[in-house]
């Protein structure tokens, strides 16, 4: 086995130990679960950091075996190290582990201590699983298993009533998309045969596959994604599940789960952009949830919900950007995947570090001037605000992480794949650019609110502290990694075609000469968007003009703002076109089971009462005596054979030994020649 | 063999079992039931040696050792059972013990 | 003439003593009897030929098994004599098994037709020590792992049952 797999092999197996022995630990788990799951998941850092730092060596490793034959088909599963593998396994080794080391603290004295660490170690494992496999069939089992240990941490809060329905909303919200996942899968299989991506883009290429089929399990897979991605409609489950704790938000709804429907649709790009109409639907609606998801976002006050639906607008850009297919954008939205891992786990962890301060105090609006309170809570949280924002110096390459992915997609979506539907993708390059403008002015207003302005609430304000140093730690990689992890790290880890991009073959391959004034346009627009949005929402929050022009505009726009507020009923749409049909439903099925079959059985139950109550006459006098002539005698033979039960077991040999030798006598007797 | 038949040994035998059969019904006390069934043990090895001398073949011998390591473990299992009923119940009688009772 | 002689001297010997360790009043007295059976076995063993047997016989229950239930007796019997409940001995369902189970061996040995010569065994009276080693530790080999595992088991679960009630 090569190196490279061995280290892939470790970096998931570690997880996975610290769970099972935190499971093992039984009582003794509270006392040793965080120094196991901070431990296994430094040891899966390490070999992570190893495996990055010999990418030039490892790439294009590969490891299968045959798992199972069924009806004389060998299913083959296995390990495959690319530029997308890479770049997502030190992402998720490395957030889990800050997460780690920031739990530590932040959950401390937590009655479910041992429980929370087992199931993020877990969860880290099945993401990890799902990042290395190198076939559908594995990626399916993490990504189901990544369902159930995000269901049991939302959940952790159980005996919260809004917990476990949040919990419960996410995995149903999710198994909605699962289904289309699933029926993509059963298709493909259908068609080539196997699940294993180099066989299925072989295949595919090679015109195996019909065209229709094609869009129909490109959107099957969208479908999955869209679940487990937290894209409109089904995005309803992402804002609930901040019920979890912080450090889950972080991990799960920010760096990593959410990240898994990204994945799923970059790692079958090669596949989808075979279908224009499911790239042009996949770019749609990732477009439509950034700017519907941030529209929400303006509204919202709790500093935790922000960052929700500021995940679901990130996640639709990713989108947008995968939905063009071409090779630029594909890798502008793998590489905003992973610049986004960075600085919303920051910003989440900055939000805990808040909340943990404030002594779990999530509503913005009793916040205010926390900066002299918390100076590397705040750094770290304008570091990752800059970030999202896509702060940097417009036609240079200097900025924060954000900028340069941000940059990518929109240069990627003004370039369009040049096929038919280029302006569409020139209309959503603008879409997002007022979505940007959004999310700045979003992101700072979270900002102003919560470390400028005037304390709203003495009492939290006085009590307010820094956190520990492990919440600190933490929060200071993750910031410096928000600023520095734009630079060069697309075209190491994502050389979208190339000498190792043969798994996304078949897309339009742009050179360098031919985007240039894309790129002009680009940087024109994230840079107006960047900047147009800081500037207002400081204007906004911070001068008594911007403050009376922001009610006037709220006053102006009111019934858009209620309804942003009220998430645009998306949970009452929900609730009135798919819940209540199915309880109807099912209310129907109960009333045709009740009083029409029921009915029709009840009708010739009668039927037999009337001939039964015939027959009882008979039946008293007749038989019931015989019957009860027969009763008294297995009655009496009952209690003779009960006086035999003495309990001796001199009796019983007796009896066994006698019968056998009794028998044998006679048989001998009668057999006698 | 000097004027002895198969079936000497084979009647000497079934006295034993009989013999066994007897003691492990007339006895009240537990390790009387044991020594009835050592009996018996021990006339199914009488027949089996008798049957392998006649068959002029070691097997029949091989499951006599077999059968008399079987009675060991017997013998050590049943008289660790009887000490530990016997501290229970302060009783070996057979009699006394009447969970089985119907 | 001088086999037939023995024969018969173990064979009462044999028969008598169980007799009496089954009817005696006194367990004690029964588990000596026991005793002097196990001995004619033995010598029953050593006329058949099986030399390795009739030493392996006085080993095990001579040495082995009658220590054991002499432990035994001696371990239980110290219930103060008004204790004791004394349940009427009950004779004839005792004579009727024993009766019965002699009757239907009788009847079958006599009622059966070897396939063997009943007057003349097949082997001549020679050391059975090298066969049984041989078939040991070719032919039941694996019965005899499982004996030695069994027994293995035996010793623990024993030790384990014995000292059960004493803590």
């Amino acid at each position: 086995m090569q190196t490279g797999i061995v280290l892939a092999l470790v970096i998931c197996a570690m997880p996975l130990l610290a769970s099972l022995v935190i499971s093992a630990l039984g009582k003794n788990a509270g006392k040793w679960c965080d120094k196991v799951g901070i431990g296994a998941m430094f040891v899966s850092l390490a070999a992570s950091v190893w495996l990055t730092l010999g990418h030039h060596e490892f790439i294009g490793q590969k490891w299968d075996f045959e798992w199972i034959t069924v009806a004389g088909h060998p299913w083959r599963i296995g390990i495959l190290l690319d530029g997308m593998t890479f770049a997502l396994l030190i992402v998720v080794t490395l957030v889990s582990f800050l997460v780690h080391l920031f739990s530590r603290q932040y959950m401390h004295g937590d009655e479910r201590f041992a429980d929370f660490f087992r199931w993020i170690g877990f969860f880290t494992f099945s993401m990890l699983v799902l990042v290395i496999s190198d076939n559908l069939l594995t990626l399916f089992v993490a990504w189901e298993l990544m369902g159930l240990s995000s269901y049991k941490l939302i959940g952790h809060y159980f005996k919260k009533e809004s917990a476990y329905l949040a919990c419960k909303k996410a995995f149903m919200t999710t198994r909605v998309g699962d289904v289309g996942f699933f029926l993509a899968l059963l298709a493909l299989y259908l068609h080539t045969g196997s699940l294993q991506y180099s066989e299925i883009f072989e295949k595919a290429h090679a015109g195996v596959i019909p065209a229709v089929t094609i869009t129909w399990i490109s959107l099957g897979l969208f479908m999955g994604s869209m679940g487990k991605s937290a894209q409109f409609p089904l995005h309803i489950w992402l804002p609930d599940a901040m019920e979890g704790p912080t450090p889950v938000s972080a991990l799960i709804h920010a760096a990593t789960m959410v990240a898994a429907g990204v994945y799923l649709i970059g790692r079958m790009m090669s596949l989808i952009c075979l279908s224009p109409v499911a790239l042009v639907v996949i770019a749609c609606i990732g477009a439509f949830t950034a700017i519907f998801a941030a529209a929400i976002a303006f509204t919202a006050t709790d500093i935790k919900k922000v960052l929700a639906y500021s995940t679901i607008s990130q996640l639709g850009f990713m989108f947008t950007a995968l939905g063009v297919g071409s090779n630029i954008a594909w890798q502008a939205g793998m590489f905003h995947l992973v610049t986004h891992a960075f600085f919303k786990a920051c910003l989440f962890l900055g939000s805990g570090s808040v909340i943990h301060a404030c002594h779990h105090e999530q509503d913005m609006t009793r916040m205010g001037g926390l900066r002299k309170k918390l100076p590397l809570t705040h750094l770290t949280y304008l570091l990752a605000c800059l970030s999202i924002a896509g702060f940097g110096i417009p036609m240079l390459p200097i900025g924060f992480a954000g900028f340069f992915s941000k940059d990518q997609i929109l240069m990627g979506l003004w370039q369009g794949n040049g096929g038919a539907n280029d302006d569409v993708y020139k209309t959503l390059c603008i879409v997002l650019t007022l979505t940007a403008t959004m999310t700045s002015f979003y992101m700072f207003r979270s900002y102003w609110l919560t470390f400028w302005t005037k304390p709203r609430d003495q009492k939290i304000h006085d009590h307010a502290h820094e956190s520990p140093w492990e919440m600190t730690t933490a929060l200071l990689v993750l910031g410096g990694l928000a600023v520095v992890a734009g630079y060069g790290w697309a075209n190491i880890f994502l050389p979208a075609g190339g000498e190792h991009g043969s798994l996304i073959e078949g897309l339009k391959e742009w050179e360098h000469e031919d985007v240039h004034h894309a790129h002009i346009m680009a940087s024109i627009f994230a840079g107006f968007a960047c900047f147009a949005g800081i500037g207002l929402s400081a204007w906004c929050y911070l001068t008594a003009s911007g403050e009376r022009a922001r009610k006037a505009a709220r006053a102006a726009i009111s019934p858009i703002y209620n309804a942003a507020k009220r998430k645009f009923f998306m949970d009452e749409l929900a609730e009135t076109l798919v819940i209540r049909p199915t309880v109807v439903l099912g209310a129907l099925l109960a009333w045709t089971d009740r009083d029409v079959v029921d009915g029709v059985v009840d009708s010739v139950g009668s039927s037999a009462v009337a001939t039964g109550e015939l027959s009882a006459k008979a039946d008293d006098s007749v038989v019931d005596g015989a019957v009860h002539a027969a009763a008294d005698v297995a009655w009496g033979g009952g209690w003779l054979f009960s006086r035999a039960q003495t309990g001796r077991l001199r009796n019983y040999f007796f009896g066994a030994v006698g019968t056998v030798a009794l028998f044998a006598v006679i048989v001998l007797y009668l057999t006698r020649s | 063999m000097n004027g002895l038949s198969l079936n000497h040994f084979l009647i000497l035998g079934a006295l034993l079992f009989s013999v066994g059969v007897l003691c492990v019904t007339l006895r009240r006390n537990a390790i009387g039931v044991l020594i009835g069934i050592e009996m018996m043990l021990n006339a199914a090895n009488v027949n089996l040696v008798a049957f392998s001398r006649w068959h002029g073949h070691v097997d029949g011998a091989v499951y006599a050792i077999f059968v008399i390591m079987l009675a060991a473990a017997e013998a050590a299992v049943a008289l660790a059972i009887v000490l530990n009923v016997f501290h229970h119940s302060a009783s070996v009688s057979t009699d006394d013990y009447t969970e089985m009772k119907g | 003439m001088g086999v037939q002689i023995a024969f018969w001297l173990f064979a009462i010997l044999v028969a008598g003593t169980a007799l009496y360790a089954a009817v005696a009043p006194k367990i004690v007295h029964a588990a000596f009897s026991l005793m002097a059976t196990f001995f004619g076995v033995a010598g029953i063993y050593a006329i058949l030929g099986s030399d390795f047997l009739a030493v392996t016989q006085v080993l095990v229950y001579v040495g082995g098994i009658m220590v054991l239930i002499v432990f035994g007796v001696l371990l239980t019997d110290r219930v103060p004599e008004e204790y004791k409940v004394v349940a009427p001995r009950r004779w004839l369902p005792a004579l009727i098994a024993g009766g019965l189970c002699f009757a239907a061996i009788a009847g079958a040995l006599k009622s059966t037709v070897w396939p063997i010569s009943s007057s003349t065994p097949l082997g001549d009276a020679t050391s059975t020590v090298e066969g049984i080693g041989r078939s040991l530790l070719t032919d039941y080999l694996i019965p005899f792992e499982f004996a030695s595992i069994l027994l293995l088991v035996v010793l623990v679960g024993a030790a384990r049952l014995a000292r059960g009630q004493v803590r």
